[in-house]
């Protein structure tokens, strides 16, 4: 990986650098203000921020597509529809009063994730990573577009049974919430 | 090869530092002389009832999600129209059948009248 | 151009903050956010695997985990919403009628 660059090119190489560790940056602060933000809209803010990080970190990793698929699916449609359920279900204002978190919940929660982030790393790390015996090594969409539709196509298709069994029952469960709202006359 | 994005990022960088420069500029130089009647919701008119921070109907939510699990599906035609020429015939007719089975979701949430806005 | 190791290291630590906060908190919207934080991290980790592997593998699990979260995000909210509607609390914590 030496390559020589002319010195312009050292400069956008540096540039690059810069943004790829104000994406990690990115994604450990969003993430960090997802957890514990105590108002859920900033929650959601950090959540956001940490799905755009990680969509940048795929464009260094490059793979274009899946960063344009975190950005569409993730940030452009869970997110919303995360907003839109904040909206909908808004806490009593009394709810604040109570304690948020505790420092000892806090710190054994932190002890079980690290202890398990530890026991999958070391795994993953130990683990001799060889590369596949056959590589075409073309634009990554055509991979996926080949392999999704030839090696995983049952795989493919159930996917739609997914999205169609999801979308049947959401509309089931939020709209019978609707109905037994407008008997008792409290809809909006 | 990742060095071609950095003008990308730095048209992103401009246009978010050129919209946050103008919010900061005008609530910098703008005069402010705030009265009672230009803190209202409208200048004229009734003033608004209810609190604005009450539940939303549910019928928002439920337009958010036709849209998510539409827009999952959407994002599945990008790598199967790159690919349209190798994959042939099989290809074509496999996306029929994806397509035609979330078409029944479609149909079922038409019938129950989600996409009706009374 | 990113070691393989800072990728899996980057994505073990947002999968440990989605699992703290799975762990501390109580709101549900925001332990279903957890749960989308923790899976990010399981999709970064795929991605770095077949950005190592040169293969398409990983790319399509990604694919999958993603209409997962976007199918669970849809029916997980709207079961929010409607346990928001019938029992006014969105904590995990009061919502225990089927604890023995």
């Amino acid at each position: 990986m030496d390559f020589t660059f002319a010195t312009e090119q050292k400069f956008l190489v540096l540039i690059a650098d810069i943004a790829f560790v104000g994406f990690i940056v990115a994604t450990l602060f969003g993430g960090i203000v997802a957890v514990g933000a105590r108002q859920l809209i900033h929650a959601v803010l950090g959540l956001i921020m940490s799905l755009m990080g990680v969509a940048g970190l795929y464009v260094y990793l490059g793979n274009h597509f899946i960063a344009a698929m975190q950005i569409l699916i993730y940030v452009g449609a869970v997110s919303i529809s995360m907003v839109f359920a904040v909206m909908l279900a808004r806490p009593p204002e009394d709810a604040k009063a109570k304690p948020l978190m505790f420092a000892t919940k806090i710190g054994s929660g932190a002890v079980i994730a690290l202890f398990a982030a530890f026991v999958v790393g070391r795994a993953v790390i130990a683990h001799p990573w060889v590369k596949a015996a056959t590589v075409v090594k073309e634009g990554t969409i055509r991979q996926i577009g080949e392999n999704l539709l030839t090696t995983n196509v049952f795989v493919f298709e159930l996917i739609s049974l997914v999205l169609l069994v999801a979308i049947t029952g959401s509309v089931i469960i939020a709209k019978r919430g609707r109905d037994n709202t407008d008997q008792q006359g409290g809809g909006v | 090869m990742l060095q071609n994005f950095v003008p990308v990022l730095i048209l992103f960088l401009f246009a978010a530092a050129f919209g946050l420069g103008v919010l900061l500029i005008s609530s910098l130089l703008g005069p402010k002389r705030p009265t009672a009647a230009k803190q209202a919701t409208y200048e004229c008119g009734m003033d608004v009832q209810p609190d604005a921070r009450r539940p939303l109907d549910v019928k928002y939510y439920l337009i958010a999600m036709a849209f998510l699990i539409f827009d999952v599906e959407v994002i599945f035609l990008y790598p199967w129209a790159v690919q349209f020429k190798s994959l042939g015939l099989f290809g074509f007719i496999e996306m029929l059948v994806f397509l035609f089975i979330l078409l029944v979701g479609y149909a079922y949430i038409w019938k129950k009248g989600v996409l009706e806005w009374e | 151009m990113i070691p393989f190791e800072y990728s899996l290291l980057l994505s073990a630590i947002l999968f440990a903050i989605g699992c703290v906060g799975v762990l501390v908190r109580r709101n549900v919207i925001v332990l279903l956010m957890c749960i989308e934080l923790m899976l990010n991290g399981v999709n970064l980790s795929f991605v770095a695997i077949a950005d190592k592997l040169d293969s398409a593998e990983g790319l399509i699990y990604v694919f999958f985990v993603m209409t997962v979260a976007a199918a669970e995000a849809a029916v997980g909210l709207a079961i929010v919403v409607n346990l928001f509607r019938h029992r006014d609390s969105v904590y995990a914590d009061e919502i225990n009628l089927l604890k023995g």
